[in-house]
């Protein structure tokens, strides 16, 4: 019985100092459970106890069976990636093989457009009239309501999204579109970048950002990061445009996706990434 | 434990499991009795009174244990938990076993353990009591085909754990001796405590201490009862308080309520002229629903009634004694929630009486016959599977006045 008692006061300190905002949701809750678990754990070996005398092994085998069962929705928890602050999705990477390309993307051609694999790149190429853009595959996001090992904080804390591409813009049309992120549209013009994105009455609404970067010819980072609070696209590590987000993203596709005459151009694109994280704040 | 005896849990064991699985979602019978081709709310989709476990259909009162299993796995506040927080227990069972086997099955394997500990506990206290090995395995046979389980086995709720808890109690009590000629303080205690802990399944402890105390009355000393009792109900009440003041849980609506609406019931119908009395515990047109043959009746249809009858019949003073007292410990609640609504789930408590009963009919008859006559009963339970759905609906909605 005192190896019972033991082993129930070790299994719920033990899970009360390896408590983890992510993996465990909020703090006193979890501590609440936590003691609510190792009562319920000591009925339980006090029971067999009393039932079965002093010699049984009794208790600490059903203590064992409660306070394991229950640890291994703790500790699976926290063993969990995203509690360690890896994304809940991640997709793409390196555009220089045929392979790393087909496993994150979808290629959509259309007309006279094309899609090639360099050593160290894919060129996208789009003349007037046609289109060359690739779509992430994005998978779904793990559901905590159906597999119960996954953190309480993806049921709870709110999600950011971050797109990532290296690229080279040659722009030849009056419009070339760069990315399209959902309801984000990022294109290439005469004077530099065109965000088209809803304000806050959900009309769609142009910004018109002077940059040298679309006119260059060489390969320049963007991202695209949104949070709960807000929406930015930096070049190059400089924020060039900020907006209130009306929604999530989930949806990406970059490269030429219009195919009317005024759009056209190429994009060789080195690297792109999208990826989903829980807030940690 | 011997080969046969090892055999025949294994057996009871596949018995559980395969009329479980085969009345599970869609084929609960609890879910099926609340369609409205069954049932008197004509205002219920066609899938009656449903609720979802991922894409499994369940009866929609479920939803309150399924909220409470998920702050048991720390996913969830105590908020709004619901209407079943004093049946919490089954709950946290359930909270152990879903992270690896996906909810609904959690559920499913909570009740198939419990059921089938039902079954063999009464197997080993026939067996123990009583000295028959045949009529240990016959008692054994029907609760592992029991109308009420079966009936009750596919939905995630804690009526089946709470009907398993009295035959577990029931073996507990035998393996204490606590109906020897001097048993002693501390057996009640532990007893008490075991009725105690099967109260926050549910409410199996309120039959439980109206069989001690029917049936303990005159054999135990009132000291033992009374402190086991006090026992139960402070286990029963204590939790509800360590679930308000440190858990959080709201304990928003319970059936006391009903409970004092019925005896209210009970008391208008008291005191009227004698002969309208006798009407309305007929059954007949001026409280229809309220016919205590016809709750008895849905809770184990006239085959089980018919066998146990001839068990009865059969059986020494002392067995009929011990046989009444449980049915008393149905038979009460049932009563005191009938002048609101009939309620055979609630009587159904009484089934260790029941089925003891009609498994001592059945051994009278021809060794043949007896057999046949079991599995007669495991196939009425089972009727529902060839579409036959008359006990189903009655085992939820009361049969009333009606033959």
């Amino acid at each position: 019985m005192r190896l019972a008692a033991a082993l129930i006061a070790l299994g719920v300190v033990a899970r009360l100092l390896t408590w983890n905002p992510v993996a465990h949701g909020d703090r006193a809750r979890h501590v609440k459970v936590t003691l609510v678990g190792g009562a319920a754990a000591a009925v339980v070996a006090i029971g067999a106890r009393a039932q079965l005398g002093p010699r049984t092994r009794s208790p600490l085998f059903w203590a064992t069976a409660a306070m394991i069962a229950a640890d291994a929705t703790h500790y699976g928890r926290l063993a969990h990636p995203v509690s360690r602050g890896a994304p809940l999705i991640s997709v793409g990477g390196d555009l220089g093989d045929e392979a790393s390309l087909r496993r994150g993307w979808d290629v959509d051609i259309r007309g006279f457009g094309s899609a090639r694999v360099s050593s160290d790149s894919l060129l996208l190429e789009s003349p007037s009239g046609s289109g060359a853009s690739i779509a992430a595959r994005v998978p779904p996001v793990p559901d905590a309501q159906r597999n119960w090992l996954l953190p309480v904080g993806l049921l709870e804390r709110e999600r950011g999204e971050r797109v990532a591409w290296r690229a080279a813009i040659y722009r030849t049309g009056d419009f070339y579109v760069v990315a399209e992120l959902r309801r984000l549209l990022v294109q290439a013009v005469s004077y530099g970048i065109h965000v088209t994105y809803p304000d806050e009455r959900d009309q769609l609404r142009g910004h018109e950002i002077p940059h040298p970067a679309v006119h260059d010819g060489i390969v320049h980072e963007w991202v695209v990061e949104r949070t709960p609070r807000q929406v930015v696209l930096t070049l190059d590590g400089r924020q060039i445009w900020s907006a209130v987000p009306r929604e999530p993203i989930t949806q990406v596709r970059l490269g030429e996706s219009k195919t009317d005459p005024s759009h056209g151009g190429a994009m060789r694109l080195e690297r792109a990434t999208y990826a989903v994280s829980l807030e940690r704040a | 434990m011997s080969r046969r005896t090892v055999v025949w849990l294994g057996i009871l064991a596949f018995l559980c499991a395969a009329q479980l699985a085969s009345h599970t979602g869609r084929r609960s019978g609890f879910l099926e009795s609340s369609r409205p081709v069954h049932s008197v709310n004509e205002l219920l989709p066609g899938d009656g009174y449903v609720s979802w476990v991922g894409t499994v259909p369940v009866l929609h009162d479920a939803d309150g244990l399924l909220t409470l299993t998920a702050l048991f796995l720390g996913d969830r506040g105590p908020e709004a938990t619901g209407i079943l927080d004093r049946r919490a227990a089954y709950a946290y069972l359930a909270s152990l076993m879903i992270p690896s086997t996906g909810a609904y099955t959690g559920f499913m394997l909570v009740n198939w353990i419990f059921w089938w500990a039902g079954a063999a506990s009464m197997y080993w206290f026939v067996g123990q009591r009583w000295r028959s090995e045949r009529l240990a395995v016959a008692v054994s046979f029907l609760v592992a085909t029991g109308n009420g389980f079966v009936f009750m086995a596919g939905v995630p709720m804690s009526y089946l754990p709470a009907y398993a808890s009295v035959a577990i109690i029931l073996a507990l009590s035998e393996w204490l001796g606590a109906f020897d000629r001097h048993p002693t303080l501390r057996v009640w205690l532990l007893l008490g405590w075991a009725a105690g802990v099967a109260s926050t399944i549910y409410f199996a402890h309120i039959p439980l201490l109206i069989f001690w105390w029917v049936y303990g009355a005159r054999r135990i000393p009132w000291r033992c009862l009374v402190a086991a009792t006090f026992l139960v109900l402070g286990i029963s009440l204590g939790w509800e308080l360590v679930g308000r003041t440190l858990v959080g849980l709201e304990f928003t609506t319970d059936n006391s309520s009903a409970i004092d609406s019925s005896l209210r019931g009970w008391l208008s119908t008291v005191l009227r002229p004698w002969h309208e009395m006798l009407i309305y515990l007929r059954g007949g047109p001026v409280a229809g629903a309220a016919a205590i043959r016809g709750t008895l009746l849905s809770a184990f249809p006239y085959p089980w009634w018919a066998l146990a009858s001839l068990g009865f019949i059969t059986s020494p003073p002392e067995d009929r004694t011990w046989a009444l007292a449980l049915v008393m410990a149905g038979l009460v609640p049932a009563i005191v929630i009938l002048s609101l609504l009939p309620l055979p789930r609630g009587a159904f408590y009484m089934y260790p009486a029941v089925y003891f009963m009609a498994a001592r009919g059945a051994l009278r008859l021809r060794p043949v016959a007896g057999g046949a006559a079991l599995v007669l009963l495991a196939l009425v339970s089972n009727l529902d599977l060839l579409g036959v759905h008359r006990f189903v609906t009655h085992f939820h909605e009361s049969m009333g006045a009606a033959w």
